[in-house]
């Protein structure tokens, strides 16, 4: 079996987390 | 040698090849590469940036020297997002 290919191991993304209120919902 | 480990018990979730952490103390979302990923699970147990070249080096197969920064720069990233702490 062909061994996955190495890239440099990395954080992509780093946030927080949006939260979808009711009063958001009925904008 | 420090060594590293999980900060606590995290959600994640793998979506096309990516790992998503999710912390809900700090209400934040992390998303990690295949590799990152790889390293991440490796985390579950406490161990030396040492131990995760070997590893990967030996999962990848390959010897190329920069592995060891890239491994060591992941490392204080994930240190700095708050996800994994010294091990005692």
């Amino acid at each position: 079996m062909q061994k996955p290919a190495y890239r440099a191991p990395k954080v992509l993304k780093h946030q927080p987390i949006r939260f979808e209120t009711s009063q958001s919902w009925n904008r | 040698m420090t060594s590293y480990i999980h900060k606590d018990k995290f959600e994640v979730l793998e979506l096309d090849g990516e790992s998503v952490i999710l912390n809900s103390d700090a209400f934040m979302v992390t998303t990690l590469n295949e590799v990152g990923g790889f390293c991440w699970s490796l985390l579950q147990e406490a161990c030396t940036i040492r131990q995760i070249i070997q590893t990967v080096r030996t999962h990848y197969a390959i010897e190329d020297e920069a592995i060891e920064q890239d491994i060591e720069r992941f490392v204080n990233h994930l240190m700095d997002c708050g996800l994994i702490r010294h091990a005692s």
